[in-house]
């Protein structure tokens, strides 16, 4: 396998990692991501990265991105009391009560 | 809540497991806690009404999140977060050959930062100021994504539209917010500020 990706890189004219040029990973960078490729698509998107090291950058870039932005996402603490309110809205409708 | 159970049955084991998603999902679109709790109560209150109109099998959180959209888009108040697009004059998701596919924020910090450790520097209110900036429509499905993990197939049920238009979306709400941190970042000295307008083509293959 390692022997397949030296043949890759330095063998000129033999087809780009995972089959795919770099600019058709770069274009698949997002749906690789969020789990859109079909398996076969992400299997050939990422055995591309992990080969080229001018695209992994990029990938890593966009990784780290969407990881601060999904922490940061779930940092907002939920009020103690949102379910109760809930609950006795609820309850309030049970009962036919006026909201 | 054995009340609502008698007479709503399922809503209390499937609907009520989302409360605090619901929440975080309505706290990014009004940005106002008060608000975003009065919107789960709406929420909630309407599901509990309709909870027989629900089909049972399909997620009960994506369709709370609709109920919850939907609410918010009516009732928002116009002027305060009404400067949104979108008619996206090209839903497509961008294409290999548009020559769009290289982040310019790599482009602009490459050889400094190329992995963007930068992002790790900004703090979470920072980044949850530049999301609440988004037009609705992009930061709906940047939360969507990213937060709740919803394929595109079920963010475009949810917001109504083909799957291209959520692509499209979730790639422009995250190159506007990847620009939005990057100003941000270069204004604390979290990196040097770019180098110039250079574009990297991608294609090394």
């Amino acid at each position: 396998m390692i022997l397949d990706a030296l043949k890759r890189l330095f063998g000129g004219g033999m087809e780009p990692p995972g089959g795919i040029s770099c600019e058709e990973a770069m274009a698949r960078i997002q749906e690789f991501i969020d789990g859109e490729l079909d398996p076969a698509e992400a299997g050939n998107v990422e055995e591309h990265f992990d080969v080229c090291t001018r695209c992994y950058p990029h990938l890593k870039l966009e990784e780290g991105f969407r990881k601060r932005v999904r922490e940061a996402l779930r940092q907002p603490t939920v009020p103690e009391d949102l379910r109760e309110g809930v609950l006795e809205i609820l309850e309030r409708e049970e009962k036919g009560e006026p909201g | 809540m054995t009340e609502q159970g008698q007479s709503k049955p399922g809503f209390a084991e499937e609907a009520l497991p989302h409360l605090e998603a619901v929440y975080r999902f309505a706290l990014r679109l009004s940005g106002d806690p008060a608000e975003a709790e009065d919107l789960v109560q709406e929420t909630f209150l309407r599901a509990y009404r309709a909870w027989d109109q629900y089909a049972a099998g399909t997620r009960a959180k994506s369709w709370l999140f609709t109920i919850c959209r939907n609410h918010f888009l009516r009732h928002r108040d116009r002027g305060k977060r009404h400067q949104e697009i979108v008619e996206e004059e090209a839903v497509r998701a961008p294409s290999p050959a548009g020559g769009n596919v290289v982040n310019p924020v790599w482009a602009s910090t490459a050889g400094k930062d190329p992995e963007g450790r930068f992002f790790d520097s900004i703090v979470d209110d920072e980044v949850l100021r530049a999301i609440d900036d988004l037009p609705e429509e992009y930061r709906t499905a940047v939360v969507l994504s990213d937060l709740e993990g919803l394929s595109y197939q079920e963010i475009g049920e949810m917001m109504g539209v083909p799957v291209g238009t959520v692509k499209s979306r979730l790639f422009r709400g995250r190159r506007q917010l990847q620009r939005v941190l990057y100003e941000y970042a270069v204004e604390m000295g979290y990196i040097p500020a770019g180098m110039g307008d250079s574009r990297d083509s991608g294609g090394g293959s």
